[in-house]
């Protein structure tokens, strides 16, 4: 090529580029919601999600039978009204005349069961252990299902607020078989529309929704964007219009920018470190076998400097399954204060003045600076901790394999608080990877699956609580907050403790 | 030539049945699996995951997983992904031109600027200029991708407004918003390549330079211009144009940290995102598709030289 022609391209690239830069960034139009996630979501199926992102899509996409506002209590959904008979064994449910799926058949009784069958008996389903307490689904009429348990179990009413509740049309679902998942038919304010893989789900109005009054969007449109720093960048910048999960550390500049508006909830979940006391070969070591051990460990970590140093101070420092503030923390048992001497003290009569162990992390920046310090905390105690970073699906195939001493681990919370302890601690857990055996928690575990009553269940989770707390087969340590930014041109979001964005009447401001 | 070529191409299907065989068998030893993943967040007993691994096929053993996912493949089904049971063909196909275009544009990027400052600062060997682009050129390449690309979003995206924080418009929707939607992840891209071809230009133009064919030119009286792009630059280029085709080759593998920057749906964020999932038929089909662009490029580079060369094509 002659240098006259490489210089003239150069020159008509550049003005090419000049045009380009007004024409592009053009904002969308004002009825479409844009949110960034910070993941792509996984199977657009109800039955076979698993992830917290593919929930936020559902959220918007697929109705469940009840949900729960901000304060946790139970609201109608597709659901109008639900009875649970004396004994909890039965929950009769009352489902409204008025609501449609997005092929525009109508969502009666009939339809619910056959969703909720799909979702028990399919074996892909991931619901097959949340829906597991029913034993049979009774159509009485046109808008009444009752539903047989095998045993009594209250928390039955909190999965059908999550995606074991999400009726979908069973029959296009069973003949798609898994291709349902690429051209899902809910029943929710907005239909499927499109979905390029990493790169965008959008969502249209569905005006047969029966509350369609309260979605004020045409179009919701849900964008990963994995990197936190440039989620927030994008939502400043007008590429979206709300993120989800902003972390602790660009907060600062998230307040002070004004285009935005923050909301913020404590989660359901909790982080905790699990420690292997009963799994396998790596539990015979001195933090698996000796309790003082594990208490000298927990003495050595100041919750509060932990959460400045990593979270910048904005997280919640908890030692229970339960954040507090929620319903279910148990106030008499609050966290110790950090006691170096007396974790000295403890390990010096344990036998093991330079206690070691390894600590497996997944390999994130939170977790990575979370086990950081905490092996420089517990090490002014004489402990020294090996950390040991793998991947996140590594980490979970080790740990169900006993294949660990101890792991630094996070759970996203579920709204009942059986969801939060009962497959973690109870004996038969499926999560129960430390493989402790407690029979007073088993006991109390069992029974709080049974009331209704709040101030029963307390009682029952506190005396389960007592006992993680003295046992220490994992010690917790914070509560993440969900924080959402969004624009300031964007009214009436609530932040829930759940870390849904629900789009219901959230909309633009009044011109 | 026709022979050698055939040739060629009868050695790139062994290759591809040995690069997917390698892969395979890598994800297969990393522990953990799809549905192993799934008890993370979903309360599963043994049974349930049993089940799961039943109805994925993932309880089948390695060589029957191996061939009922190689005979879809020859039959044009490169299955379901585990994850999002999106098909895997056509989340492929909706990668592959973001990835070509990313990849295209960064070359343009890399060619347009790294061969110029290469040639200048053989010109000026051992000036303050030279050191100044070589300097640069080195920057470019230790600026971490991440680091720069987060940079380069709040400054011209966050405070100046010029260009979208990210996300991806194809060509086809709109193509100017399409290029201008791309620049800044190019850019980034290119950082590197343009001091590997900015060092590479430089010391072939140097060996060239000293050329008797370049003294000839010159004696007679040709301007420097002339000697410069059409006798010297002319033949500099060609181990330069081999290594740009490498690089391009390597580009079109993905490039996982500015596509998660700029959020760019392309090959190396599918493929990276594919691995810590464990969704294999999503890993083997990027991996398959990847290794045929590289081989493919390899293969228009021996057509090319053999083409050029007559030493290749004899033998």
């Amino acid at each position: 090529m002659r240098f006259e022609t490489l210089r003239r391209f150069a020159t008509a690239s550049l003005i090419a580029l000049a045009f380009a830069a007004p024409a592009a960034h053009a904002q969308p139009a004002q009825n479409t919601l844009r949110i960034g996630l910070t993941a792509d979501p996984d199977a657009l199926d109800p039955m076979l999600g698993r992830t917290l992102v593919g929930r936020m899509v559902f959220s918007s996409m697929c109705d469940t039978l009840v949900d729960y506002n901000e304060k946790l209590e139970f609201v109608p959904r597709l659901a109008e009204s639900w009875q649970w008979a004396a004994n909890g064994k039965t929950l009769t449910l009352r489902i409204r005349a008025n609501a449609f799926f997005h092929d525009g058949s109508p969502v009666d009784a009939a339809a619910v069961k056959a969703s909720l069958d799909r979702a028990r008996s399919n074996p892909q389903s991931l619901r097959r252990s949340e829906l597991g307490p029913i034993a049979e689904t009774v159509v009485i009429d046109a808008q009444t299902l009752r539903l047989d348990l095998r045993s009594a179990f209250i928390p039955l009413l909190a999965q059908f607020a999550d995606r074991g509740g999400m009726i979908v049309n069973a029959k296009p679902a069973e003949a798609a078989g898994q291709e349902f998942a690429r051209n899902p038919i809910c029943a929710g304010p907005y239909r499927f529309a499109e979905r390029v893989a990493q790169d965008r789900i959008v969502l249209q109005r569905f005006d047969r929704h029966w509350e369609k009054d309260q979605y004020h969007f045409d179009r919701v449109v849900y964008l990963p964007i994995p990197d936190a720093t440039v989620r927030l960048a994008n939502v400043q910048a007008g590429s979206v219009d709300m993120i989800e999960r902003i972390l602790p550390t660009d907060l600062p500049n998230a307040r002070r920018d004004r285009r935005l508006k923050l909301a913020d909830a404590v989660e359901l979940g909790w982080n905790s470190i699990i420690i292997n006391t009963n799994n396998g070969a790596k539990a015979d070591n001195v933090l698996g076998k000796d309790k003082r051990v594990r208490e000298a460990l927990e003495l050595s970590l100041d919750r509060d400097i932990l959460n400045r140093a990593a979270h910048a101070g904005e997280f919640v420092v908890g030692n229970q399954p339960f954040a507090p503030g929620t319903p279910y923390y148990a106030k008499e048992l609050p966290p110790k204060p950090r006691n170096v001497a007396r974790a000295r003290e403890l390990l010096r009569e344990a036998g093991v003045p330079n206690a070691s162990f390894t600590l497996m992390v997944p390999n994130d920046t939170e977790r990575n600076a979370v086990a950081q310090i905490i092996q420089q905390m517990a090490r002014e105690a004489g402990f020294d901790i090996k950390l040991q970073v793998v991947d996140f699906a590594t980490s979970i195939a080790m740990s169900q394999k006993g294949d660990f001493e101890a792991y630094l681990l996070s759970w996203s919370g579920r709204v009942d608080p059986d969801g939060n302890v009962h497959t973690f601690f109870h004996s038969t857990g499926a999560q129960n990877d430390s493989k402790f055996v407690s029979p007073i928690i088993d006991n109390a575990l069992d029974k709080a699956r049974e009331l209704t009553d709040p101030g029963e269940r307390l009682k029952l989770y506190s005396a389960a609580t007592a006992v993680l707390l003295d046992e220490r087969p994992r010690i917790f340590t914070y509560h993440r907050k969900w924080f959402f930014a969004y624009s300031s041109r964007l009214s009436d979001f609530t932040a829930n403790p759940d870390g849904m964005i629900r789009v219901r009447g959230l909309r633009w401001n009044a011109q | 030539m026709g022979r050698y070529l055939l040739h060629r191409l009868a050695l790139a299907i062994p290759t591809l049945l040995v690069v997917s065989i390698v892969v395979f068998v890598l994800q297969k030893l990393l522990p953990g699996d799809a549905a192993t993943l799934m008890t993370a967040d979903a309360d599963l007993s043994a049974d349930d995951l049993t089940r799961i691994r039943a109805a994925l096929g993932l309880d089948k053993s390695w060589p029957v997983q191996y061939l009922v996912w190689m005979w879809g493949v020859v039959q044009g089904d490169f299955g379901t992904s585990l994850n999002t049971k999106l098909p895997v063909l056509e989340v492929i196909l909706d990668k592959l031109p973001v990835t070509f275009q990313l990849a295209s544009m960064a070359i343009v990027i890399s060619v347009g600027i790294g061969v110029p400052l290469g040639v200048i600062a053989a010109l000026k060997r051992g000036s303050a200029v030279d050191y100044g682009v070589n300097a640069a050129g080195l920057s470019g390449l230790s600026i971490p991708p991440f680091w720069f690309g987060i940079m380069l979003i709040l400054a011209f995206s966050v405070e100046l407004n010029w260009f979208p924080a990210s996300g991806y418009v194809s060509p086809a929707e709109d193509f100017w918003a399409s290029l201008h939607t791309m620049i800044l992840p190019a850019i980034v891209l290119a950082s590197e390549n343009i001091a590997i071809l900015m060092r590479h230009t430089r010391s072939a133009m140097l060996g060239v330079l000293k050329q008797d064919y370049v003294r000839t030119a010159r004696a007679k009286g040709l301007f420097e211009r002339v000697v410069v792009v059409r006798h010297a630059l002319r033949n500099a280029l060609i181990p330069v144009i081999t290594l740009g085709a490498i690089e391009f080759g390597r580009l079109l593998g993905g490039a996982v940290l500015t596509e998660q920057v700029f959020t760019i749906p392309g090959f190396g964020k599918l493929l990276v995102d594919g691995v810590f999932t464990r969704d294999y038929p999503i890993v083997q089909g990027v991996v398959l598709v990847a290794a045929c662009c590289y081989i493919a490029l390899n293969f228009l580079a021996d057509a090319a030289y053999a083409s050029v060369n007559p030493r290749i094509r004899a033998r």
